[in-house]
C-alpha cells in the first residue's frame, strides 16, 4: 500500500423514496481509499455494497455528502464529465463479466480505449499487452461464448485496466466462478492491479479473497460497521 | 460493432430489411407506374385530338356562316385554323342507315392529313375516303363504288344521289367515329345546298397553355349559341379527375408502406434496446458517452435502411412493370412505355432511408438516455420482447380488420382517400401479422440477404466501428 488518497467519501448518504417511505441505501459513510490499495467490502445482501461501488464509480450521485476521486468532487460534475471520469479514472468488473458478445476478447479490451479516443493501432497494442498480463494472449481472437467463465473474467479485468485507471471497482468478480477459478481470478486481478498501480475495491461474499486484501470493510444497513487493515 | 449486432439477430433484421425494401419498392414502383401511365394518357389524348386545341361549332350542331372564321383568325394566339362541314346522307341500298358525311378543306386540314388512312387520302369530287366501320358493315373496299343520297339543307326531302368511288379507308382511334364518308368541303356544300356554310372550325394555338383563356375569349366573341370546346384540356381534366382518386389511393399506399417500414424499424430497434439494456449499462460504465451509445444503435438502423433501400430499387423497378400492366388493364390502354427515372429511384432510396432514420431516432435516444444503475441491474439481462410482438400483432390485426370492414362496406368510404384504402390495408395487415408469426422461423429468408448484407457491412463496419 502506498500513500496518496485516491477516493474520499465524506458523510455520504444515499436514500430512495419508496412511496412515502424513505429507504437508506447508505448512511453517513466516510472513507479514504489509497493508491495501490486492495480493499474488500463485505457484508450481507442489501447492506449497501453495490451502492457504495456505484457512487465511487460515478454511476450514481449521493443524496447527501461529498465524493472525491483524484481530487475531483463527483457530486458537482455533469453526466458528460462523469463519463470522462469513468473512462479515464475508473475500471469496472462485474459478476457476470459482461463482455460484448459480438466482439472478440481483443476487441472487448479495445472498447474503452476506442471510446476514449485512442488511435486504433495504439488501442490494439495496449489491448494485446493487457491480455498478455492476464494470461490470455493465446485466446485474444476468440468470441466471449468460446471462452470459459474464468477466461471471460480475465478479459473483463484486462478491459477494466485498459485506460490505466486509478481505481478498479469489482462487484462480486468471483460470484459466478468455482472456488479454484475464483482464486486464480483474484490473483490475476491482484497482480495486474499492482502492476498498473491501481486501487482495487472488491465487493464480495467470498472469504478466500480476504487473503489478498490490504483492508477489509464490513457493511450492514448502509453503514460501514468495521474496518480491518491487513497489509 | 453495429453491424455485428445486426448479424446476431438475423431473422428479425432480415424481416425489417424486407419491410424497408417493400416500402421503397412500392414507392419507386408506384411512382414510375403512375408517371408512365399519365404520360401514356397524354400521348393517347394527342393521338385522338391531334394538334387541335379548340373546336368551334354551333350549339344545335347545325351549319353556320363560314364568315365566323374571321373571328377565329383575328385572334393573335391562333397559329392556324381550318373549317369543316358535317352533313347527312343515306346509302342507296340501305335507306335506314344515315351516314355521316364530312367535307374537308384538303389543302389545310392538318387533322385529316394525320388520320390513319389506308390507300389514298387525296380526295376530290367523287373520290372519297370511307370510315372502316362503314367499309366493314357493307363490305366496301378501296376501288369499290357506292351511291349516297344527300339531304338538302333546310328541307325534309332527300335531294340527289351521287356516285362515289373509294380511294382510302379511315381507321379511327379509338375505333369509333361518327364520320362515314370524307370528301371535299366544296362537294358537301354543293351537294347539300350549304353554300357559304360550315359546321366546325378547328384551331391550333401557338401556345397550348393559353387554351382555356382563348376558349373563353371565343365564347364571348361568338356568343352562347356557339360551343367552343377545348377537347384536349377537357379530356386531360376529366382524366386527372378520374385519376385523382386512384393516385390518392396510391399515395396512401406509399405512405402506409413507409409508415409500416418506419414502425418495423422502430420496433426492431426498440426490442434491441430492451434486450441489450444490460449491455448499454456496461458500455456506459466503461466510459461510452450517450452520443456513442446513440450512434451505435442509430448506425444499426442506418445499415438496415441502406440495405433495404438498396434492395428496394431493383424490386421497385420490377414492381413498376406489374403496376403498369395493371394500369393498362384498368384503363384499357395499349402497351405503356415504362419511364424509369433516376428521380424516382433516388426519391425511393432517400424516402426509405429517411423513414428508417426517423424510426430509429427514438429507440437510439432511449438507449442513450438509459439509466445506468437500472441498466446494470441483473433483471435487465433479460429483455421484454414478448410485449412488443403482441403490440405489432395487434396493429396488423387492426389494419386487416379495418381493410376487411371497408371491403364489405361496414365502414362508409370517404372519397377520394378511402376509395382504394381497403386494397392496401388488408395485405399490409396480413404482411405484418405473418412477419411477426414467422419471426422465429424466418432464418431461410436471412441467409441470402445475409450474403448481400455481409459484403455491404464489411465495408460499412470499418467506418462505423469507430463510433462504438
Amino acid at each position: 500500500m502506498s500513500s496518496g488518497i485516491v477516493v474520499e467519501m465524506d458523510d455520504v448518504e444515499k436514500t430512495y423514496q419508496l412511496g412515502k417511505v424513505k429507504v437508506y441505501a447508505l448512511r453517513e459513510v466516510s472513507l479514504f481509499l489509497f493508491q495501490g490499495e486492495f480493499v474488500l467490502v463485505m457484508g450481507p445482501s442489501g447492506s449497501g455494497k453495490t451502492t457504495l461501488l456505484n457512487l465511487i464509480g460515478g454511476l450514481d450521485k449521493p443524496t447527501q455528502g461529498k465524493i472525491s476521486v483524484n481530487g475531483l468532487d463527483l457530486t458537482t460534475l455533469s453526466d458528460k464529465e462523469l463519463t470522462k471520469i469513468r473512462r479515464h479514472k475508473i475500471g469496472f468488473i462485474f459478476q457476470f463479466y459482461n463482455l460484448i458478445p459480438v466482439l472478440t476478447a481483443l476487441e472487448n479490451v479495445e472498447l474503452p480505449l476506442l471510446a476514449a479516443g485512442q488511435p486504433k493501432g495504439r488501442a490494439r497494442e495496449r489491448a494485446k499487452e493487457l491480455l498478455h498480463i492476464v494470461g490470455l494472449a493465446e485466446r485474444m481472437n476468440h468470441m466471449p461464448d468460446e471462452l470459459s467463465g474464468g477466461e471471460q473474467q480475465r478479459v473483463a479485468i484486462a478491459r477494466a485496466l485498459a485506460n490505466k485507471p486509478s481505481i478498479i471497482l469489482a462487484d462480486e468478480p468471483t460470484g459466478d466462478l468455482d472456488s479454484k477459478t475464483g482464486s486464480e481470478i483474484v490473483q490475476v486481478l491482484h497482480d495486474a492491479a499492482k502492476k498498473e498501480n491501481a486501487t482495487v475495491v472488491v465487493v464480495t461474499h467470498d472469504p478466500l479473497i480476504a487473503e489478498k486484501a490490504d483492508r477489509i470493510m464490513r457493511m450492514r444497513d448502509g453503514q460501514i460497521i468495521s474496518e480491518e487493515s491487513l497489509g | 460493432m453495429a453491424f455485428r449486432n445486426l448479424r446476431r439477430r438475423r431473422s428479425r433484421n432480415t424481416l425489417t430489411i424486407i419491410a424497408i425494401m417493400l416500402g421503397v419498392s412500392l414507392l419507386i414502383g408506384i411512382s414510375i407506374a403512375s408517371s408512365s401511365g399519365m404520360a401514356e394518357f397524354s400521348k393517347y389524348l394527342s393521338r385522338i385530338w391531334g394538334e387541335t386545341d379548340l373546336i368551334i361549332r354551333y350549339g344545335n350542331r347545325m351549319p353556320f356562316d363560314e364568315r365566323n372564321i374571321t373571328i377565329v383568325e383575328g385572334v393573335a394566339e391562333v397559329q392556324k385554323s381550318v373549317v369543316r362541314v358535317n352533313w347527312h346522307a343515306r346509302l342507296e341500298n340501305d335507306t335506314k342507315k344515315v351516314a355521316g358525311l364530312m367535307g374537308i378543306d384538303t389543302n389545310n386540314d392538318w387533322e385529316f392529313a394525320d388520320y390513319n388512312i389506308s390507300g389514298s387520302r387525296e380526295i376530290h369530287g367523287t373520290s372519297v375516303v370511307v370510315g372502316s366501320m362503314l367499309a366493314e358493315n357493307y363490305g366496301l373496299k378501296i376501288g369499290d363504288t357506292f351511291n349516297l343520297t344527300i339531304r338538302a339543307y333546310n328541307t325534309e326531302t332527300w335531294n340527289r344521289t351521287y356516285h362515289y368511288s373509294i380511294i382510302g379507308i379511315y381507321y379511327p382511334t379509338p375505333p369509333v367515329s361518327s364520320v362515314d364518308v370524307f370528301t371535299t368541303l366544296a362537294e358537301v356544300q354543293d351537294a347539300s345546298g350549304l353554300s357559304g356554310m360550315i359546321s366546325t372550325i378547328l384551331a391550333k394555338l401557338k401556345d397550348a397553355s393559353t387554351t382555356a383563356i382563348v376558349r373563353d375569349q371565343f365564347q364571348d366573341s361568338l356568343g352562347l349559341e356557339f360551343e367552343v370546346l377545348a377537347p384536349k384540356i377537357e379530356a386531360q381534366k376529366r382524366m386527372e379527375e378520374m385519376a385523382t382518386g386512384f393516385q390518392a389511393g396510391l399515395t396512401v399506399l406509399m405512405l402506409i408502406a413507409l409508415l409500416v417500414s418506419g414502425f418495423l424499424v422502430f420496433n426492431t430497434m426498440f426490442m434491441s434496446v430492451y434486450e441489450r439494456t444490460y449491455e448499454i449499462g456496461v458500455l456506459r460504465a466503461i466510459g461510452s458517452s450517450r452520443r456513442q451509445i446513440f450512434f451505435t444503435f442509430f448506425s444499426e438502423s442506418l445499415i438496415l435502411g441502406l440495405i433495404g433501400a438498396s434492395l428496394g430499387i431493383p424490386v421497385g423497378l420490377t414492381l413498376s412493370s406489374l403496376f403498369t400492366f395493371l394500369f393498362e388493364k384498368a384503363f384499357g390502354l395499349s402497351k405503356i412505355t415504362i419511364l424509369v427515372t433516376v428521380d424516382a429511384c433516388i426519391g425511393g432510396f432517400i424516402g426509405g432511408t429517411v423513414t428508417t432514420m426517423i424510426g430509429a431516432v427514438y429507440p437510439a435516444v432511449s438507449a442513450s438516455r438509459a439509466n445506468v444503475i437500472q441498466a446494470l441491474r441483473p433483471i435487465s439481462r433479460t429483455g421484454r420482447r414478448a410485449v412488443s410482438d403482441v403490440a405489432v400483432l395487434i396493429i396488423g390485426l387492426v389494419l386487416l380488420v379495418t381493410g376487411s370492414a371497408l371491403t364489405v362496406q361496414l365502414i362508409p368510404h370517404v372519397e377520394p382517400f378511402m376509395g382504394f384504402l381497403d386494397i392496401f390495408l388488408v395485405p399490409i395487415g396480413v404482411i405484418i401479422m405473418v412477419a411477426v408469426l414467422l419471426k422465429r422461423g424466418a432464418g431461410f429468408l436471412a441467409n441470402p440477404i445475409g450474403l448481400v448484407s455481409s459484403s455491404i457491412g464489411t465495408l460499412l463496419s470499418k467506418t462505423l466501428e469507430g463510433n462504438c
